[in-house]
């Protein structure tokens, strides 16, 4: 039957004929057998762009995170060489407690020792509005001394107060003679060490 | 003469397929291979090739052993097959000449009604003022020429011409000397089951018959002589009434070999006293066309006659070609459909093997992706990792914004090394009473010398050391009341901080 009909037609026309029947072929077995599996590889292909983008931001990441370790270990070593340098709530107390016995170990005569309570590093009332919060974790505490004895020895003692890992500042220092001593003078002064609360948190 | 040629003659009767195959080449024509196979009974019936299969199977194997390329082929036809008919025609146009010779054929009632296949040649005349032309008819059955085709494309050959065996024979045996010559002439063609016997004058065909016996029959016994003869007398005697009382000239020839051509021809000797008899084979067109590689061989006439005229070595170039253009048309659609049909399965193939790498694209991407998304999936920690680094960073450096902060609310005076500078430095005529101190770093000294020298050389002492700067005298007074000359004195101080502690 369709050799007949394709008989009647001329060469160029069965030409035409066949090209339109294969293409229609290529076009149907496209659509019907190929289209689907290219279209899931571009889905496929689509998704792997897309994870390897979130990847590549991973990446990054991780580097963020090594940078970012980095700098605490070093902050973290800084600060602790900070922190050093301030007292526990306990330290403090104690440091205070043994102070009398420290005079008397230099040979002093201890004569009176004035403890005051703690308070905040930063003036509230100064600071009102742009008072920190975060700073008080760190209290000063401060106790006035007095002491009597040689000088050399009032000495040492000063030096055995400050020359320790945690920092102590000394003021209103004065050392006098008092009347009808001639070697023994008597040294008042006032101590004031920080506190660092976090210290007692991380305890 | 067309050069690089290379032709196949193909002549199949009921007994044997005949090929020659002749070529062109620089010494002349060549005839390189032959093959005379005989045939079993059936394969090719009253001319008709029942079996297409065997033939072509036949002839592949010949272009196989001889290692022929594609060549063109032309396939003559048994004389029983085809009606050749003289006509003589007035002088015309080809396409009216064509159309008469249509409308001719139409009215025959050949072949019982099957479909035929016909086509026609030109024998010029003679004399130069005759307005006429004769005209060789040849039909065939539709049947015949389609079984031609159909061997000739299952042998994968180009088939160029299916022609009446007889014709080549005509045109190769009466050239125009023959034609200028007022002699009446006949020609007797047989193959293994047939014959035609044609009757010319002045060159040009006037009757043409087919006969019934062969030489198949020929060589069995007499009675097919005796048949061969009764068929001849009514044509001899048409070539007699045309002959006047000229002696009448009958050329013999046949698709056998040349002993029994010879046996033939003799018998027809006997039988035809008053006929002059001219026995026509290969060897002598061989010679009259210098025809090499025919030494030795049995070369088949009939194939060899028909590869001849495909290198227009006869001067009658008119042609008769009884391929029939629909069937022609049929089995060149028949081919293009089974190109198409070739194609759409390769695109159906194509399409399925594409799906296999597709597939394994698909699987290695799919594979990478979740391969990436797990180490993605691994990382979501650190993005908690990062947030929580950085809030430790924030706090630590708040934390040490606030230590920062001491420096600058409690200033660090190093008083024990000042009282230690001041005890080793204080000389021995000088009494110390009181050290005031301030929390700027300023301090005082108030005490008594034994004389003001004394004074002045302390002070100079603090002076030169590195942690004391601006030491001066105040005041000095003397004591009046003191028995040893004692002076009372004051000693400001400032110490020189370190950098930065201010």
């Amino acid at each position: 039957m369709i050799i007949e009909e394709l008989t009647k037609l001329d060469e160029p026309k069965r030409k035409v004929a066949a090209v339109l029947t294969v293409l229609v072929v290529a076009c149907i077995c496209y659509f019907a057998i190929t289209r689907d599996s290219v279209t899931k590889l571009k889905a496929a292909n689509a998704n792997y762009t897309g994870i390897q983008t979130a990847y590549a931001s991973t990446e990054n990441q991780q580097a963020e995170l090594l940078n970012l370790q980095k700098q605490l270990g070093e902050k973290e070593k800084r600060f602790q060489e900070c922190q050093q340098q301030y007292f526990g709530s306990k330290q403090a107390l104690q440091f205070f407690e043994n102070i009398n016995a420290m005079a008397l170990a230099y040979n002093l005569k201890p004569i009176s020792r004035a403890i005051s309570e703690p308070k905040n590093l930063v003036d509230d009332k100064a600071d009102d509005e742009n008072a920190q919060p975060k700073q008080q974790f760190l209290k000063t505490q401060s106790a006035k001394i007095t002491v009597a004895g040689n000088y050399f020895d009032i000495v040492d003692f000063v030096n055995q107060l400050t020359g320790r890992p945690q920092k102590v500042w000394i003021t209103n220092l004065h050392i006098t003679l008092p009347a009808g001593e001639k070697f023994n003078p008597k040294a008042s002064f006032k101590i004031t060490l920080v506190i660092d609360l976090s210290k007692d948190i991380k305890k | 003469m067309n050069h690089d040629k290379s032709i196949l003659g193909i002549h199949i009767d009921d007994d044997f397929l005949n090929i020659v195959h002749l070529t062109q080449t620089a010494n002349g024509l060549q005839v390189h291979n032959i093959a005379a196979e005989s045939l079993e009974e059936s394969i090719v019936k009253d001319g008709l090739v029942t079996d297409t299969q065997v033939i072509s199977q036949k002839i592949r194997n010949f272009i196989k052993a001889n290692q022929l390329k594609p060549c063109k082929t032309i396939m003559s036809l048994p004389c029983s097959t085809v009606r050749l008919k003289p006509s003589e025609f007035p002088a015309q146009t080809d396409k009216q000449l064509q159309k008469q010779v249509e409308d001719q054929v139409g009215k025959y009632s050949l072949f019982e009604g099957q479909e035929v296949v016909f086509d026609y040649c030109i024998f010029e005349e003679t004399a130069q003022s005759s307005n006429k032309q004769t005209v060789l008819q040849a039909v065939t059955t539709r049947q015949m020429s389609d079984a031609c085709l159909t061997v000739a494309h299952s042998s994968g050959l180009d088939l160029v011409r299916i022609e009446p065996a007889v014709v080549p024979i005509i045109k190769l045996a009466f050239n125009k000397q023959t034609a200028d010559s007022q002699a009446v002439s006949l020609l007797l063609a047989l193959d293994s089951a047939s014959g035609n016997l044609s009757v010319f004058k002045n060159g040009t065909p006037k009757l043409c018959q087919n006969l019934s016996v062969g030489t198949k029959g020929l060589s069995q016994g007499k009675d097919s002589f005796i048949r061969l003869t009764e068929q001849m007398k009514p044509v001899l005697e048409f070539a007699r009434s045309l002959a006047d009382s000229q002696q009448l000239v009958l050329k013999v020839t046949a698709a056998c070999n040349s002993e029994k051509l010879k046996a033939i021809v003799s018998q027809i000797k006997q039988s035809l006293s008053d006929v002059t008899i001219e026995q026509i084979e290969y060897s002598q067109i061989a010679k009259q066309f210098d025809v090499q590689g025919t030494d030795g061989g049995k070369v088949p006439f009939f194939a060899l006659t028909s590869a001849l005229t495909a290198f227009g070595v006869c001067e009658y170039d008119g042609q008769l070609n009884l391929i029939s253009q629909e069937s022609l048309t049929t089995q060149k659609t028949r081919k293009e459909m089974s190109l198409t049909a070739k194609a759409i399965v390769a695109v159906v193939l194509l399409s399925i093997a594409v799906l296999i790498p597709l597939k394994m694209k698909i699987k290695g991407v799919e594979a990478a992706s979740s391969e990436i998304e797990a180490k993605v999936t691994e990382t979501i920690p650190t993005r908690d990792k990062i947030t929580s680094l950085k809030k430790q960073i924030r706090q630590l450096k708040e934390r040490q914004t606030a230590y920062g902060e001491v420096g600058k609310e409690l200033i660090d005076i190093p008083w024990p090394k000042i009282l230690q500078i001041i005890g080793d430095t204080v000389p021995d005529k000088v009494r110390i009473v009181d050290i005031s101190t301030t929390d700027s770093g300023d301090f005082t000294l108030f005490g008594e010398a034994s004389a003001e020298r004394y004074v002045y050389k302390f002070v100079k002492e603090l002076q030169n050391n590195e942690l004391i700067e601006g030491a001066k005298v105040e005041e000095i007074e003397y004591d009046d009341n003191s028995d040893q000359n004692l002076v009372d004195y004051k000693i400001t101080c400032k110490i020189r901080m370190p950098e930065g502690d201010l």
